[in-house]
């Protein structure tokens, strides 16, 4: 191949055939919509509710108010729970035959897993604003840094969004029933979420909960984005942030397409 | 444009097939095929449910590895050249692989902008294959509001959106109403006027009959049988006679008495009121009837009717097929009545 193959045109065009498609499927079922709008506003209002005692303990911050504590982690965790959906969505393409006709037709095999990326980070984006807007306009969330940090927030959970897309959909090609990929996911997820700095500080979880919530690649990003917002940037937690989502993704993007090029049924 | 396809390279022939065979994975086996498909030639694979025809077809189509044999499809290696095969092939299967949440024009233009088609010629592509598959009405509405058989139809134009050599069709009528079923025939007696090649799967014996010019039956994962499907019918015998006795113990002598007159052999279970007898035309009723009196069988059902896949099953491996239903059925009872479709 001459060029490189991201710059092929026939990828482009595939690219932004099959993430049109999964877009407008997306938007085209109103039940998916509004289920993946109202997510994040129900955790928004439990979570800030229900460990708001949590800052009044002695490992919290000072100053600080719990809504700007929770809001930028929450932002975090809605893009990896999001990224359940990703094994969902292609186990479901499997299961409808839709895979089997990609597979048939002269077109790139990894360009169908792209496409299912891109657009499952396009749908995490929207989550992610749905939720700052409803901060800021109705939990009293605000910015403590500049405007450059507050737009910083906001992108800085993408890398490991798109990495752990790849791991779901990876999943998903592997376990290739929606059912199944969404328990899968849960599995996953759940430990992420909670044994990580997201929603507490560290130092007031039980030992070995530490141990793991240190380790959690989670942790680091969220460290990095409520860095951010607080104003006080943690370029340790963003470049660590950075290094396990690029690790996660070569790892992922590397089982997921070998996974979907292997597939003999 | 995709690249035309080059019948010098694979001898004539558009799928050759040698010993080709799966014998691993939650895939019904196949074993030993042998398949010469000339280029634009119709072939039916005829078998029941579980005789390997998915298997065989999606391995074809390049979405099942093969565990022996070898194959060349347009002209390209099965084995080594999967996307080169692509180039040239459409699959319609079992189950429609439209976009649900597309409308049927989204469905063409997508498949047609992937396949390389800039986006006039994708639009343009989109409008006549609605056209030609009778679907311009429901050009802009959600893939929700069509019929089973519009979906098929649909199906069937985005496998075709390439113009491609070489067409796949995986029981492509199979729970559709009799008249979708008609409409399907005709847009694939369309296909086949454009000269492009057709491997079509069926459990239908009318349907490869009104179809395939050749047809090659599957049991059990191997061919048991290959030819014109005129052959096939002087083989089963022309005409079938149902006939149900007075009384069971009559079975030894109705056998007896129709021995000379069968062409092929009579099926009975002993002790089972149900005798089917082939015969050579509708004009050995008769004949049937008075060599039962000479031989003081009396009966009280008695039916002519044309070969059904039972009957070839019957005469080619001297047991009816399995019945229609799910994928794994288990052996028939022997004891039991066959099934007759008529």
């Amino acid at each position: 191949m001459s060029t490189l193959p991201l710059l092929h045109p026939s990828v482009r065009v595939e690219v932004a055939e099959l993430t049109g498609r999964n877009l407008r499927k997306i938007m085209r079922e109103p039940t998916l919509v509004f289920f993946s709008l109202a997510m994040p506003v129900i955790m928004l209002t439990l979570f800030s509710q229900v460990f708001r005692s949590v800052s009044q303990s002695s490992d919290f911050p000072a100053g600080v108010s719990y809504i700007d504590y929770l809001l930028p982690a929450v932002l975090c965790t809605t893009l990896a729970q999001s990224a359940t959906t990703s094994s969902t969505a292609i186990a479901t393409d499997l299961e409808e035959g839709m895979v089997d006709r990609f597979r048939s037709m002269p077109i790139h095999a990894w360009t169908v897993l792209l496409a299912r990326n891109l657009s499952d980070v396009v749908r995490g984006m929207l989550q992610s604003l749905v939720m700052l807007v409803l901060g800021l306009a109705v939990f009293g969330f605000r910015f403590h840094g500049t405007l450059l940090e507050a737009v910083g927030t906001l992108l800085v959970a993408l890398p490991l969004s798109f990495a752990l897309n790849w791991l779901f959909i990876w999943i998903g090609v592997l376990v290739h029933k929606p059912e199944t990929t969404q328990i899968a996911g849960m599995l996953v997820t759940f430990p992420l979420m909670f044994a990580s700095s997201a929603y507490v500080p560290i130092a007031s979880l039980p030992g070995w909960l530490q141990v793991v919530a240190k380790v959690n690649p989670l942790s680091y990003t969220v460290d990095a984005a409520r860095g951010l917002a607080l104003g006080h940037p943690d370029a340790g937690a963003f470049w660590k942030s950075l290094l396990v989502a690029t690790v996660l993704a070569c790892v992922s993007v590397a089982g997921a397409t070998t996974a979907y090029r292997r597939i003999d049924r | 444009m995709l690249p035309p396809h080059d019948p010098a390279a694979a001898g004539g022939a558009a799928i050759l097939a040698q010993g080709l065979g799966r014998s691993y994975g939650p895939v019904l086996g196949v074993r030993d095929i042998d398949l010469h498909v000339d280029t634009g030639a119709v072939v039916g694979l005829l078998g029941p449910n579980g005789s390997g025809k998915t298997t065989l077809i999606r391995m074809l189509a390049t979405l099942l590895r093969p565990s022996a044999g070898q194959a060349r499809v347009g002209g390209a290696d099965l084995r080594t050249q999967p996307g080169e095969v692509r180039r040239h092939i459409g699959l319609t299967g079992q189950y429609a692989a439209v976009d649900q949440f597309l409308t049927g024009r989204e469905n063409i233009r997508m498949t047609a902008r992937m396949l390389g088609m800039s986006r006039a010629d994708a639009g343009r592509r989109a409008e006549d294959l609605l056209g030609s598959f009778d679907l311009r009405d429901a050009a802009d509405r959600p893939l929700s509001t069509y019929s089973g058989g519009m979906r098929r139809r649909l199906d069937l134009a985005l496998s075709l959106t390439g113009r491609p050599s070489i067409v796949f069709l995986d029981e492509p009528t199979t729970g559709l109403d009799p008249r979708s079923r008609f409409a399907m025939w005709t847009v694939i007696e369309g296909l086949v006027a454009d000269g492009t090649t057709v491997l079509l799967s069926t459990q239908y014996l009318e349907e490869a009959d009104r179809l395939a010019e050749r047809v090659v039956i599957l049991d059990h994962g191997l061919v048991v049988a290959e030819g014109p499907p005129d052959a096939l019918r002087a083989q089963v015998g022309a005409h079938v006679v149902d006939l149900t006795l007075t009384d069971p113990a009559d079975g030894r002598a109705a056998l007896d008495a129709l021995a000379g007159l069968a062409s092929a052999p009579v099926e009975h279970s002993p002790g089972s009121r149900e005798l089917r007898v082939p015969v050579a035309g509708s004009e050995a009723l008769p004949d049937v009837v008075r060599l039962l009196d000479a031989a003081g069988v009396r009966f009280r059902g008695l039916a002519v009717h044309e070969p059904s896949l039972d009957d070839v099953f019957l005469a080619l491996t001297g047991r009816p097929a399995p019945p229609p239903s799910g994928m794994t059925a288990p052996e028939k009872d022997p004891t039991m009545p066959p099934m007759v479709t008529t």
